[in-house]
């Protein structure tokens, strides 16, 4: 228990605008090891600008974020490299490097590791491309690939590192229902077997609160709740009730 | 009519005033200059710290050399061509015809071979890694390398910036022996030139210090069209009209820089 209570990102008051707008207002989250951690919210809410907060890809104006303790605030490029080994980041729109085939872009992590053999790569490459669904694909360029396909190439490629943290942006965006299925499995998976702690980012409510153990609501840039997925179907803010009911009447400004 | 804020001739459409859109510009250009410096001194950093894939730079400079020949070829066989048509008559009216192929020789070694190959390849090269490395900024694809913990500037830039160092020289070398040949091409095919006496000065009194001095040069444009290829790339915008953007940018920066850089390091290399 005490593992669990473990602090692994902490996010303090962090406050981000892009030209004097906005996003994120005095945002605060401490996840733990283990935990899958839920964000949700409105398209343009800020939800994937503060995953790109939490993995330094963009400085924040103020506030503080600490990755397994470790404040990632003011540190230059080189240095925040030595923090994101420990992480692994899904994106939206699965960013693969259309230049490569499928198992270049998933052991494109593994690259300068010396100490394993081209074999133990193949067979890494097999085992989680196997995982995700798409044993079989590694000669294939991204091109080739349906959108969900390159989301699922996206997920092997930040796994085969074993990051201690994955943060996932929209990881089911474009999957069929099966396939989403599966990714979330694999999400739990990752957390109840090797510990690693998941943000998970999306508007997906249903599926946010069947995986996640606690999960926060961004509206207008600011945390207006976080609590378990029971507390807040039952909750009293409007706000949150409205989003999760999804319902076209509401509080909130469309 | 007052001149603070009525008067339009002193306003720019959208109401901004000249001076301060003279001071943008300002900024601008040392912004500008002071990125590409960073640019260049985080790449040479990565050099002297070894993080230079090999693979990556091989795959540049077949990129940039190899693929850049045929059209380097076409360009200078057919200069020399048209310096040696100008230098048959020039020579001929003076009295001098024995020194054309002298004269071709100059002309494409000093000048001609450096500044044209490298036009070439920043049209070529410059605008294609532009073009590149502003997709993968707008596809995320530059953030995915960052987020696993690799720099961009030594994964994407070095390789490009070595690529270019290398074989930009290597291509005006080559460059120049077909210019100097397209010269002689003009010499056989025209009566005004001694076809045989060509080569006759070439060796004799054409210094290696010329050609060595205008690969030289071609070298420091070969780093200049990485950096600006590249910096161009790397700090697109993200929209896809800007990757467009980007690309066009690269040509024209890289054409202006060329010569200038060129006006400069001829001035500093060939006195007297």
């Amino acid at each position: 228990m005490g593992q669990q209570r473990e602090p692994v990102v902490q996010v303090r008051d962090l406050t981000y605008s892009i030209g004097g707008r906005p996003i994120l207002d005095r945002v605060s989250l401490e996840t733990h090891r283990g935990e899958v951690f839920g964000v949700m919210g409105m398209s343009g809410s800020g939800k994937s600008t503060l995953l790109r907060n939490i993995m330094g890809l963009v400085r924040p104006d103020s506030g503080d974020i600490r990755i397994e303790g470790q404040s990632i605030i003011g540190l230059n490029e080189r240095e925040l490299n030595r923090v994101r080994v420990k992480m692994g980041m899904c994106f939206q729109y699965s960013a693969l490097f259309d230049s490569m085939t499928v198992r270049e872009n998933v052991l494109f992590g593994l690259r300068e590791r010396r100490d394993i053999s081209p074999s133990e790569l193949e067979r890494k490459c097999a085992e989680h491309l196997e995982i995700v669904g798409l044993a079989g694909t590694e000669d294939q360029m991204p091109a080739e690939l349906s959108g969900g396909m390159r989301k699922r190439v996206g997920i092997a490629r930040a796994l085969i590192t074993q990051p201690s943290i994955m943060l996932y942006d929209e990881p089911s965006a474009g999957l069929d229902p099966v396939m989403a299925a599966v990714i979330d499995r694999l999400i739990l998976r990752l957390s109840a077997d090797f510990g690693t702690t998941a943000i998970v980012v999306t508007h997906e409510v249903d599926e946010l609160f069947g995986l996640a153990d606690r999960v926060m609501m961004l509206y207008e840039g600011r945390a207006i709740v976080c609590d378990t997925p029971e507390a807040l179907r039952t909750s009293d803010n409007q706000v949150v009730r409205q989003f999760v009911e999804g319902a076209a009447e509401g509080p909130i400004e469309v | 009519m007052s001149l603070r804020g009525e008067s339009p001739h002193f306003s720019l459409p959208g109401g901004a005033s000249l001076l301060s859109a003279t001071g943008r510009q300002v900024i601008a250009f040392f912004s500008y200059f002071g990125e590409t410096t960073r640019l260049q001194l985080d790449i040479l950093v990565g050099l002297v710290k070894g993080r230079l894939e090999y693979k990556t730079t091989i795959a540049e400079m077949a990129f940039v050399g190899v693929a850049s020949l045929p059209v380097v070829a076409v360009t200078m066989i057919f200069s020399g061509m048209v310096i040696g048509y100008h230098m048959a008559i020039v020579t001929g009216q003076l009295g001098v015809s024995n020194y054309a192929g002298r004269v071709v020789a100059e002309t494409m070694c000093r000048e001609l071979g450096p500044v044209l190959v490298s036009i070439v390849v920043a049209a070529r090269v410059g605008s294609a890694m532009a073009a590149e490395l502003g997709t993968m900024k707008v596809t995320e694809q530059i953030d995915a390398l960052r987020a696993m913990a690799t720099s961009p500037v030594d994964y994407l830039a070095l390789p490009r910036w070595v690529a270019c160092g290398l074989m930009v020289p290597t291509l005006t070398f080559v460059g120049d022996i077909i210019g100097v040949t397209g010269g002689y091409l003009m010499a056989v095919l025209m009566p005004e030139l001694n076809a045989g006496a060509y080569w006759t000065h070439i060796p004799g009194t054409f210094e290696a210090y010329t050609l060595v001095a205008g690969i030289g040069k071609s070298a420091v444009f070969g780093i200049i069209i990485a950096i600006v290829g590249c910096h161009q790339g790397l700090t697109c915008k993200m929209a896809s009209e800007e990757v467009g953007r980007a690309t066009t940018r690269s040509v024209v920066y890289c054409i202006m820089l060329i010569y200038g850089a060129n006006l400069f390091l001829t001035a500093l290399i060939f006195r007297g």
